[in-house]
């Protein structure tokens, strides 16, 4: 079998803890060529040629290294490989990064953050802006944090146009938008990758505290928030990384809207249903405010594919 | 014994498969369940869906553009419940090559609730395979025959690319026209 030589990883325990990159062991065609099965000669060579080892210099990997302190002890290979041309995350000699090097410490509870959404004014007056603003032909957003703690940055869409197109000139502390008449009750399956895609351009100042909220002309409001940085990495990877896999999600979750709304329930609690179906094993939190936003409850689905509403903690 | 648990397997799958309840959607939403149940089949009366279905056709002088659009029983993984639910393909091609349904990805997938089939207009997702885009299709029957087919962005927030590319505008699809169907 022949092929290149691109990257390889030791493994001990389920921990990430080597990573091999190519020193000169070239052949005349510069490439490697793979031709026997592990010597027994070498056993703490992790590769099948024993060769390998020792012309490949060994990085070690310290888990929660490079610029996140998230203790990242696994790799995934979104950041081996160069998916769609993006190129990898890994900087030769850096590792762990979990491809967002620019997110800061996952250092607070999601939760005390929606819990102390209620008593925030700022916060509120601008939920309450956008809610005002529902009946109009295009939607309203807010980058949050963009220019300064608690400062709230106006970005609109276009008129007649269902969506906002974002460019944050730096991390931000959270965003929120509205839906006008057009739009659904919930978060669309679009809102839920351009968070993924927040995270993975390092668009967040703190991925634990970032806050992202959605009005709708339908009466509903949804904050959600990251409970779990590493499942929500491995879930973007697997749903948005590529068109096909996000088709899928999409349809998934437009199947079990249909399939909620068929079995009776109303539109608002079916895209509910679906929604939490759609961010299963995510790491996300779904939470919904009462009308006035004093108080947010996390959403959950009961036994019987119901909803539940419940504190977050 | 082996035999035997294999026959009682097969027993039961098909006991399993008879169990499952056909509900034929009606008009009218039903009041609130406490629950979905599973083993369900939900559709509508294959008279409601069929209007819609079929291969659908827009020429110009330059090219062809036509969907296909079947009703689909498909299982609803998170519930165990299967519906029935209008999917389509589509290709677009120049006229004088033949237009076939030969890639899957170019595809859609009915958007709607399931009551808007007992009307005349209807959603669907629609894959730009050359794009790489979801988009918005509305998908209305007209008294003629006819369709008038629109083709908009989706809802949704849209992160610019850190180069400052935005998302393809528009599609590499027809985005206003109407289509025939074809007999």
């Amino acid at each position: 079998m022949d092929g290149n030589f691109l990257n390889g990883y030791k493994v001990v325990n389920g921990i990430l803890t080597s990573e091999y990159f190519e020193n000169n062991y070239q052949n005349r065609n510069g490439e490697l060529t793979v031709t026997t099965n592990s010597n027994p000669d070498c056993p703490d060579c992790p590769f099948s040629v024993c060769s390998y080892c020792d012309a490949l210099d060994e990085v070690v990997i310290i888990a929660g290294g490079g610029n996140s302190a998230s203790p990242i002890n696994y790799v995934v290979l979104h950041n081996i490989f160069d998916f769609d041309g993006g190129g990898n995350s890994w900087g030769s000699g850096g590792g762990g990064s979990s491809g967002s090097s620019g997110t800061s410490p996952s250092t607070s509870d999601p939760c005390d953050k929606i819990n102390s959404l209620g008593t925030n004014t700022d916060f509120k007056n601008k939920m309450t802006d956008l809610k005002n603003s529902t009946g109009l032909n295009y939607e309203k957003g807010y980058y949050i944090g963009l220019n300064g703690e608690n400062s709230f940055t106006p970005i609109n869409g276009n008129a007649n146009q269902p969506y906002i197109d974002i460019n944050p000139s730096s991390p931000i502390s959270g965003f929120m938008h509205s839906h006008n008449t057009e739009g659904d009750s919930m978060f669309s399956p679009d809102d839920i990758r351009a968070l993924y895609q927040l995270y993975d351009n390092n668009l967040m100042q703190n991925s634990s505290t970032f806050t992202f909220s959605v009005v709708t002309n339908q009466g509903t409001s949804y904050t959600i928030v990251i409970d779990d940085i590493a499942a929500f990495n491995n879930f973007g990877i697997a749903n948005f990384n590529n068109q096909a896999n996000f088709v899928n999600f999409s349809n998934t979750y437009t199947i079990d809207f249909f399939d909620a709304v068929s079995s009776g329930y109303d539109f608002i609690t079916a895209r509910e249903i679906a929604m939490l179906k759609a961010l299963g094993n995510s790491g996300l939190i779904l939470t919904k405010a009462t009308s006035n936003f004093d108080d947010w409850k996390k959403l959950s689905s009961s036994r019987t594919n119901g909803i539940i509403n419940g504190d977050c903690n | 014994m082996k035999n035997i648990i294999f026959i009682l397997i097969v027993i039961f799958s098909f006991l399993k498969i008879e169990a499952q309840e056909i509900v034929i959607l009606k008009k009218e939403a039903k009041e609130n369940t406490e629950n979905i149940e599973s083993n369900k089949h939900y559709k509508v009366p294959d008279s409601t869906s069929g209007k819609f279905e079929g291969i659908w056709v827009y020429n110009d002088s330059n090219k062809t553009f036509k969907i296909k659009i079947v009703n689909t029983k498909t299982l609803v993984k998170s519930s165990g419940n299967y519906v029935s639910i209008l999917k389509g393909l589509y290709c677009y091609s120049d006229i004088n090559s033949n237009c076939e349904f030969i890639d899957i990805d170019k595809s859609l997938f009915y958007s709607s609730d399931p009551y808007k089939l007992f009307g005349n207009k209807i959603s669907f997702n629609i894959n730009d395979v050359e794009y790489k885009k979801i988009g918005h299709v509305i998908f209305e029957l007209l008294e003629d025959g006819t369709v008038k087919w629109t083709l908009q962005d989706r809802e949704g927030i849209r992160l610019v690319k850190s180069d400052g590319a935005k998302q393809n505008k528009g599609f590499s699809i027809p985005t206003n026209v109407i289509l025939t169907k074809e007999q």
